[in-house]
């Protein structure tokens, strides 16, 4: 991972009391209360937390999908709180990956050109062998001509890493990127992140409630009613049992 | 790459619209190309002139060219010699075309260009036409007729002309149509000269005489050749292309909109059911813009694939609209069908733009779909009326009722144009408001059902309730094709109760003897009735702008005075004549008169806007036949002169209404199988989308002890129910313009008119829709149900 002077002060990404309000007056919702916190470039951050605990809310407002009620949000130096529409476009082609649940693919393309998307939306084009490249690397590059359709679930999810691969972004969200895979599959997906994250130094958020998906993270960060309830670096050494320490963590939060 | 992909990808959402741009291009192409067939064609009596010199051009009171102002004998002679002296020209003939018709017995022969087939000899030159037996005509008792007439040469025969029923002897017969009398009678018939016909030497260069021809003229006309020798038609045959123009010009413009209205709906759904992916392209960095430009790329290519085969579609159908057309004799005769590019590429043209315009609302709501849409994986979230289509709608509701308001006081010529392009805005807002009518109104409808608790009527009213933005777009179509078919029938009942009492009432207790046969009644026919109006209409040429207008002669006492004018209100403002004032008009045999300004009265179509002495007409204009004569009761009205009929004031004034009601009720008839044709593709669209989208909820359905056919009937139920819903907008939004029409009706005959509607055309509209849409319904859904059975892929 290189090092410049920037991401020595700064995080890729910084929320700074942010707040989310859902609803109005009696049906008042506090999703997000005030929370400050930095996720450090180069890192793998796991959010796990209860139901309702508002994880995925932090996450939208963190990737600029949801606008915070109050604070201040900074994601590659940028406070995106003061972006209009069009800048915030420019932000999610240049410093932003996606990849949900599932839907990540639009389903009349093909797995490259899924993954060429972006580029061609930035006014550019991907040589096709940064392509090639960018399935290869997460084991599609025979699948480059099949339409989602004809991809098993994991290989959607492949396919969404590939083309956050082309474009590099700054900043990869993850919301439940295995929630609909079955444990197989989603070890294989969660270590094509893990390669993201050590090979390409792909800073990386990923809302999770699954221990074991969680387990491949950096760090834990784990949301209660809307704050910070914890925050566990994970050990690096493959025979520590990671998930049963999360696990454990997330049944207190939950009693 | 990903609009053609999307297109690829999804066809069987955007089947519907291309289906609907498909019907809609085919429509257009159909009509241009009739359109197109039915041009002027050089009229085979002039194939055989070099060229045509015709006099200048008059312009009309709204200074649009209109008749040609023709030269008097003595004008006519210079430049006859300057275009004879025209190197390569073998004759100038002057063309004259008046009317003659043959009796047998006492019926006039049958031919609908009857006015204009009598023409000089020299005539005959310019098809050229030889004769086939006797000699030319010489005196004024010899005619030569065409062979096909069957008179040989040497026998007598009864020709009526204007002046009556007169004895000719045939002296010869020609191979060509018409009656050639000779030149010295013709010049007599019709003294001005309105066209010069030039017959060129044996190998000559037309090129050449056209523009020696123009030299000669000096300016003081027109030189026709080639193709623009199709400018000069029989005025029947102008009638009628009119008349054809009109009823396909109006089927055109209805099926415009009904396309754009179809498409846009279609499309909005599709749009609709699309957000969590528009979400995920706006997530990964798609602007809006581009979002916008995807939809409408997306239409611009249906479209154009639409348009592909709607133009096939569209030739195929001309000879079958040419044949309806002739079935109601709005046709020129010997029309063939003849296909240029011009119609096809205007029609993909129109196709595309209307495809894109109806993506219009899609792609602007599309380009607000927020990124995090992606994220949501329930259906559409935003269903009801949303702030701004409430006011949309609102809006058009509002200028839907304004132009309903105009369609009263508007004047007769705009009211029924008024009338659909009111109801038009009625049907646009009744589609918006669908959405928060759907709702209430399902509910309404299956309330009965609701105790007895079959599983289908729960299923409808839930659907109805929780997804009624899709009830709304399938009821929308429906909305659109009831609404014609009930404005249409509507219109042309209440026409045919209205128009027939107001004329009646007009010329009550009189007897009005018509032509029967004859294009207009003789001075025979006149002079058998002595009193009553007897109107001799004829062109001439007011002031010295030589504005062209008709004149009427009369036989009033009360207005025909020698030396004077007596003017409607508006003709004199319009010329700027006052009372006193004299003017010069001009007649048609080229001679001028001034005239005085007898009298200025209010405007008075039973009179007309610029009357004179009757036989001022007469003495100007020699070929000119009398309109319908109006004997007042208490005088007798005689038919003894063969070739009339005697009708009494309603019966007259319903055979009057029921030529045009004829074409009306055509037209009627077409328009609403078009609109219910587009409403079932639209049904059918929109119900394939939804058991697409539903597949999961069937499999739900089913795995809860559903059957198929359980399945089946509610999908037929809920058609039902829109397609029930849908119609009662259709004839709610249509009452207010056919109301308004009502009262204009009633103040412009000053009779009562109430609103009549055509119960039979209405149920066959509604039954036909409804019976087609659930045919379609059940199908499309039996198909996805059949389909889900299947284990899926993913």
């Amino acid at each position: 991972m290189t090092t410049t002077t920037r991401t020595l002060v700064q995080d890729a990404v910084e929320l700074h009391g942010v707040r989310k309000v859902h609803g109005t007056g009696d049906h008042a919702v506090t999703a997000l209360d005030s929370i400050s916190v930095g996720f450090p470039r180069g890192t793998f951050t796991a959010i796990m937390g209860p139901s309702g605990s508002g994880k995925s809310t932090l996450l939208q407002c963190a990737a600029g999908l949801d606008h915070p009620t109050d604070g201040r949000i900074v994601l590659a130096g940028v406070d995106i709180g003061r972006q209009n529409e069009k800048q915030r476009t420019e932000l999610r082609r240049k410093h932003i990956g996606f990849v949900f649940q599932a839907f990540n693919l639009v389903e009349s393309l093909t797995a490259a050109q899924n993954v060429e998307l972006p580029s061609r939306f930035a006014g550019r084009r991907a040589g096709p062998g940064q392509v090639a490249e960018a399935l290869a690397s997460v084991g599609l590059a025979d699948r480059a001509n099949h339409r989602p359709s004809r991809l098993s679930g994991g290989q959607q999810q492949r396919v969404a890493l590939a083309r956050a691969l082309v474009t590099r972004p700054d900043v990869l969200f993850a919301d439940e990127p295995t929630g609909a895979l079955d444990t197989g599959t989603s070890r294989q997906v969660l270590r094509m992140m893990r390669m993201l994250v050590d090979q390409e130094g792909q800073t990386t958020l990923m809302v999770t409630h699954d221990p074991v998906a969680a387990s491949a993270a950096d760090v834990v960060v784990f949301i209660k009613d809307g704050r910070i309830a914890g925050r566990i670096p994970l050990d690096k050494d493959p025979q520590s049992d990671n998930a049963a320490v999360i696990a454990a963590h997330m049944a207190r939060l939950e009693a | 790459m990903l609009i053609i992909a999307n297109v690829r990808e999804r066809w069987s959402g955007f089947l519907g619209a291309f289906l609907a741009v498909l019907v809609g291009v085919a429509l257009i192409t159909t009509t241009l190309v009739i359109h197109d067939s039915s041009r002027p064609a050089t009229q085979p009596r002039y194939a055989g002139a070099a060229a045509l010199v015709l006099p200048g051009q008059a312009l009309d009171r709204d200074g649009s060219p209109e008749d040609r102002i023709p030269w008097s004998p003595a004008e006519a002679a210079p430049i006859r010699a300057a275009l004879e002296a025209v190197p390569e020209v073998a004759a100038v003939v002057v063309d004259r075309s008046f009317y003659a018709q043959a009796f047998r017995g006492d019926r006039p022969v049958t031919d609908e260009g009857a006015a204009e087939a009598g023409h000089g000899w020299d005539s005959a030159r310019t098809a050229p036409y030889r004769l086939v037996s006797g000699r030319a005509p010489s005196g004024d008792r010899e005619v030569v007729v065409d062979r096909a007439l069957g008179v040989a040469a040497g026998s007598g025969l009864t020709v009526n002309i204007t002046r009556g029923r007169t004895e000719f002897t045939v002296v010869g017969t020609v191979d060509g149509p018409g009656y050639y009398f000779s030149e010295a009678f013709a010049a007599r018939q019709q003294p001005g000269v309105g066209v010069c016909a030039l017959i060129a030497d044996k190998g000559a260069s037309g090129a050449a005489i056209v523009s020696g021809a123009q030299r000669a003229l000096g300016g003081k006309g027109t030189v026709l050749s080639g193709d623009a020798r199709s400018a000069l038609q029989p005025q029947y045959i102008d009638h009628k292309r009119d008349l054809g123009v009109q009823l396909i010009g109006a089927m055109a413009v209805l099926g415009l909109f009904t396309t754009v209205f179809v498409v846009a709906s279609m499309l909005a759904l599709s749009t609709g059911m699309r957000r969590r992916e528009i979400g995920l392209l706006r997530t990964i960095g798609a602007a809006p813009g581009q979002i916008r430009r995807m939809i409408l790329g997306e239409a611009a290519v249906v479209g154009l694939l639409g348009s592909a085969v709607g133009c096939l579609a569209g030739v195929a159908a001309a000879p079958l609209l040419r044949d309806i057309l002739k079935g109601l004799d709005v046709t020129p005769p010997g029309m063939e069908v003849t296909v240029a590019a011009w119609p096809l590429l205007t029609a993909s043209a129109v196709g595309v733009g209307v495809s894109v315009t109806g993506a219009w609302a899609a792609g602007r709501k599309a380009a607000k779909v927020a990124p995090i849409e992606a994220l949501l994986d329930s259906r559409p979230a935003n269903n009801g009326m949303g702030r701004g289509r409430w006011i949309a709608a609102l809006s058009v509701l509002g200028l839907g009722a304004v132009l309903a308001l105009a369609t009263a006081t508007t004047g007769a010529d705009s009211r029924i144009t008024m009338a659909l392009f009111a109801t038009m805005t009625l049907i646009v807002a009744a589609a918006l408001l669908a959405p928060a009518l759907a709702g209430p109104a399902g509910r309404l409808l299956t309330a009965p059902f609701r105790k007895r608790g079959s599983a289908a009527a729960v299923l409808i009213r839930g659907e109805l309730t929780a997804n009624s933005r899709r009830a709304a777009s399938l009821a929308a179509p429906v909305i659109a094709a009831v609404g014609f078919a009930v404005l249409l029938s509507g219109v042309v009942e209440t026409m045919r109760v209205a128009y027939p009492a107001g004329e009646a009432l007009k010329v009550a207790g009189q007897t009005i003897v018509t032509p029967d046969g004859t294009p207009g009644n003789t001075d025979e026919v006149v002079a058998a009735n002595p009193v009553g109006k007897a109107a001799l209409p004829t062109r001439a040429f007011v002031g010295e702008q030589r504005t062209v207008l008709d004149v009427l002669g009369t036989r009033d006492a009360r207005w025909s005075r020698p030396g004077e004018a007596v003017l409607g209100r508006r003709t004199a403002s319009g010329l700027g004549l006052k009372q006193g004032q004299s003017v010069p008009v001009r007649f048609a045999d080229g001679a001028s008169v001034r005239l005085k300004v007898g009298r200025v009265l209010p405007d008075d179509p039973a009179r007309g806007d610029f009357v004179v002495a009757r036989d001022l007409v007469r003495a100007h204009d020699p070929a000119a036949l009398t309109d319908d004569i109006f004997v007042p009761a208490g005088s007798r009205a005689s038919v003894a002169v063969p070739g009339t009929a005697r009708h009494d004031a309603l019966r007259y004034a319903l055979d009057d209404y029921n030529t045009d009601a004829r074409l009306t009720d055509g037209l009627a008839a077409m328009l609403i199988v078009i609109a219910v044709g587009y409403s079932v593709i639209a049904v059918a669209n929109s119900m394939a989308m939804a058991a697409h989208g539903r597949r999961r909820d069937y499999a739900v359905m089913k795995s809860a002890g559903g059957t198929v056919r359980q399945l089946l009937a509610v999908a037929a139920g809920e058609t039902a129910l829109l397609v029930v819903v849908g119609a009662g907008l259709g004839v709610l939004v249509t009452l207010p313009p056919l109301a308004g029409m009502a009262s204009g009706l009633s103040q412009a005959t000053s009779s009562a008119v109430s609103l009549h509607l055509n119960g039979a055309a209405i149920t066959t509209a509604i039954t036909g829709t409804l019976a087609a849409a659930v045919l379609a319904g059940v199908m499309v859904t039996g198909k996805t149900l059949r389909k889900s059975a299947q284990p899926s892929r993913r």
